[in-house]
């Protein structure tokens, strides 16, 4: 099952999602915020993915949920309204993905120039945030666009067709930039042991 | 097995990857690819890697997401209720500004409007060496809001409303006309954003952040200077008529009269006369060999006017050098034009044919000549005169146009290009709303339907689009995409029956579909014989 869908959940789901959606858009500030407070961990974390800076990761997410609230009456509850906003949350991010290589090409920087990883967890986080933290310094020395290609493939489970579309690039742009991509993630991630310990437990 | 051999195994090993993604495996299938996974590393990490990802974007809240949650959600609920729109860092990214924000990020060019205080230029209007502080909508057809700087809410734009510095205005579908700066005339496009930033003594600034700008400068108050600011370079405008419009990342002047200075970052200025276009951005500014004005002619024509025919074009005869002037930056070079006519003139008194420019020709249909010529009128090339400044503000009977149907698929793919679905689907939804029976309403539905299907969330709308689109021709060039999109509608739907019988029907239908293989494999998922 696809990452993204996996919180599709049953009719009676969805029928509750619309309910809050509804209640959303007709202006109750309490299912806004219940709204808010429910899809915002996921909708940044998801644009942290697609992202190395942490400020853009943020605004993309600010703008994303700002969409989600403003748009509310398109949600039709064909899917969980988790799976909803992390589409919307995925588009803005790319589009910020796609903003900043423009910035970098005007200003003739290229992808070398990648800023050095931060440690940002202490000792006292949970494993999850130990690990996640892990896996977002891997990523961040995967150049944008191809880190975009390969978290749309690893985390969101999306097609080469799908990433092809959801990028603007050609199919065979998209599987280029998803094989380097893939090889300069595993090669990151081969020199993390903490994080290459927990891909051993996984490994099929 | 040899590397290459190992690449195409993993080739195979994405493309079934891929379809289990899709959740398209059949049980044989899905053993090859476990088979795989246990004798490639690489593709077995992936797959590690895959999970673990998945587990950790969907993982519980951390204690810092949740002690910074509610902060956080307090900060966006706030922004939501002001419309989408907050003080923002210099980097802060606004989901309701990025109508056009592929174009906005891309470019900041600024073009330069320059009529001299001293020497040949007349007034014509306005107070003497001084801007008026405030811009006169004098036309809005179509569909256009502003954003006022005071208090950043949004607002419908309406004609006679006055607009001040810090005023953003961004219109939809159409065309709107300002009047500013003592009588210059800026005829804005569709899809376009601009914000006026300031008007000190002496001159205006427009900042073009997306879409397309038409300005005519006669009306100019004598020593007012007109500055319209985008990314790639400056461009200095002497009461002229000419066009600037942000490409990506680049922007494009065209001069339709008169002549222009090109003031790129780092190099000298530039003299460029009509009918010139100059493409500036990534690189040297290259001059355009064709200046097509066939859209702006029409975006500078007052609305209610009957339209110019379409595909006007003038081609420019080769460059000399003391037309560019000793100041120009142009690039030397076979594609290197010169200026040909379009003299400054005293601003108000516009040239009829007499005054248009010698050398260039008009390629394009009939009626497109320099016959005639109203008091103020512009002629371009040869072409239809363009009204006056001075006309499009004054004409008070000149009653809205309709945007045509060109236009507003024209807007329809700015829209799409600025990554605006909402707005795009809109601008689709207004051509079939307004011209049903045109060809290019027919072709609207398929790209509307699939804004709606893959961007909208909204498959019962794309549904119908579609229907519409094979209803009105089932054999027209575009069925195929129309048809599988009905299909993708119907499963989205969850209507297996009509999407069965819909599979059915294209592969019958469009026997040589790259798509014939997922057709079948969808149908087999149905329990139906193809």
């Amino acid at each position: 099952m696809r990452p993204g869908n996996a919180a599709a959940g049953s009719s009676g789901g969805r029928e509750a999602d619309l309910r809050l959606a509804d209640a959303a858009a007709s202006g109750d500030d309490g299912a806004r915020r219940t709204l808010a407070l429910r899809l915002a961990d996921r909708m940044r974390r998801t644009a942290r993915f697609l992202l190395r800076d942490e400020a853009d990761a943020d605004d993309a997410a600010q703008s994303a949920m700002v969409e989600v609230l403003l748009c509310l009456r398109r949600y039709r509850g064909e899917g969980s309204l988790e799976h909803w906003a992390n589409r919307i949350a995925t588009r803005t991010a790319l589009e910020l993905v796609r903003r900043r290589r423009r910035d970098a090409e005007r200003e003739g920087r290229g992808d070398a120039a990648l800023p050095a990883p931060e440690e940002t967890t202490t000792c006292g986080d949970e494993p999850e945030v130990v690990l996640r933290q892990r896996l977002l310094r891997c990523l961040d020395r995967v150049p944008d666009e191809r880190r975009a290609t390969v978290v749309l493939r690893l985390v969101h489970g999306m097609t080469l067709e799908e990433i092809a579309r959801e990028t603007a690039v050609p199919r065979n742009t998209a599987k280029d930039r998803l094989r380097v991509g893939r090889q300069e993630l595993r090669e990151a991630v081969r020199e993390d042991p903490i994080l290459g310990a927990a891909l051993q437990e996984r490994l099929p | 097995m040899s590397a290459d051999d190992a690449d195409r195994e993993c080739e195979r090993c994405w493309e079934l990857a891929d379809r289990n993604a899709a959740g398209a495996l059949d049980a044989t299938e899905t053993a090859a690819w476990r088979e795989h996974l246990r004798s490639c590393p690489a593709c077995a990490a992936d797959a590690a890697l895959a999970g673990l990802a998945a587990d950790l974007v969907a993982a519980g809240p951390s204690a810092n997401e949740t002690a910074d949650r509610e902060r956080w959600v307090n900060g966006v609920l706030k922004r939501a209720a002001a419309g989408g729109r907050i003080p923002t860092r210099a980097r802060t990214f606004s989901a309701i500004v990025a109508i056009g924000a592929v174009a906005l990020a891309a470019a900041v060019v600024t073009a330069f409007l320059v009529v001299p205080g001293s020497g040949s230029h007349d007034s014509r209007g306005g107070t003497p060496g001084g801007a008026a502080r405030t811009a006169e909508v004098s036309f809005v057809a179509g569909s256009a809001r502003v954003e006022r700087a005071a208090d950043r809410r949004l607002a419908e734009l309406r004609p006679g409303d006055s607009l001040r510095p810090g005023d953003a205005i961004e219109v939809g579908v159409g065309r709107v006309g300002l009047r500013w700066c003592g009588g210059a005339d800026l005829h804005l496009d569709a899809a376009t954003r601009v914000r006026l930033e300031a008007a000190e003594t002496a001159s205006c600034t427009v900042r073009l952040e997306s879409g397309r700008v038409v300005a005519n400068a006669h009306g100019l108050a004598r020593g007012s200077r007109l500055v319209v600011s985008t990314a790639s370079g400056d461009v200095r405008v002497k009461g002229t008529v000419f066009a600037v419009e942000v490409v990506g990342a680049d922007a494009e002047v065209r001069v339709l009269e008169g002549a222009v200075e090109v003031l790129v970052p780092s190099s000298p200025v530039a003299v460029l006369r009509a009918p010139r276009a100059m493409r500036l951005g990534g690189g040297p500014a290259r001059t355009l060999t064709v200046l097509e004005i066939d859209r702006d002619r029409r975006l500078a024509s007052i609305p209610g006017r009957a339209e110019e025919p379409v595909g006007a074009r003038v081609a420019m005869p080769p460059a000399t050098d003391s037309q560019t002037g000793p100041e120009t930056a142009l690039e030397p070079g076979p594609s290197r034009v010169a200026a040909i006519g379009g003299a400054e003139r005293p601003a108000g008194r516009l040239p009829g044919p007499a005054g248009r420019t010698d050398g260039a020709r008009v390629i394009g249909p009939a009626g497109v000549r320099g016959t005639g010529s109203a008091p103020g009128a512009v002629a371009v090339g040869g072409a239809e005169p363009l009204p006056t400044a001075g006309t499009a503000a004054s004409d008070p009977v000149a009653p809205p146009a309709a945007p045509t149907p060109r236009e507003l698929l024209d807007a329809a793919r700015r829209l799409r290009i600025a990554s605006d679905w909402p707005g795009a689907a809109a601008a689709y939804e207004e051509l079939v709303a307004r011209h049903p029976d045109s060809g290019e309403a027919h072709v609207a539905l398929v790209p509307l339907g699939q804004l709606r299907l893959e961007r909208l969330d909204d498959a019962a709308g794309a549904l119908r689009a579609f229907d519409d689109y094979l209803r009105q021709d089932a054999t027209a060039p575009l069925a195929e995409e129309a048809s599988w999109g009905r299909i993708e509608s119907l499963r989205r739907l969850g209507r297996p029956a009509e999407e069965a019988d819909a599979l059915r029907g294209f592969l019958a239908e469009h026997p040589a579909s790259l798509r014939l293989g997922e057709a079948r494999r969808r149908l087999a998922e149905l329990g139906v014989q193809p």
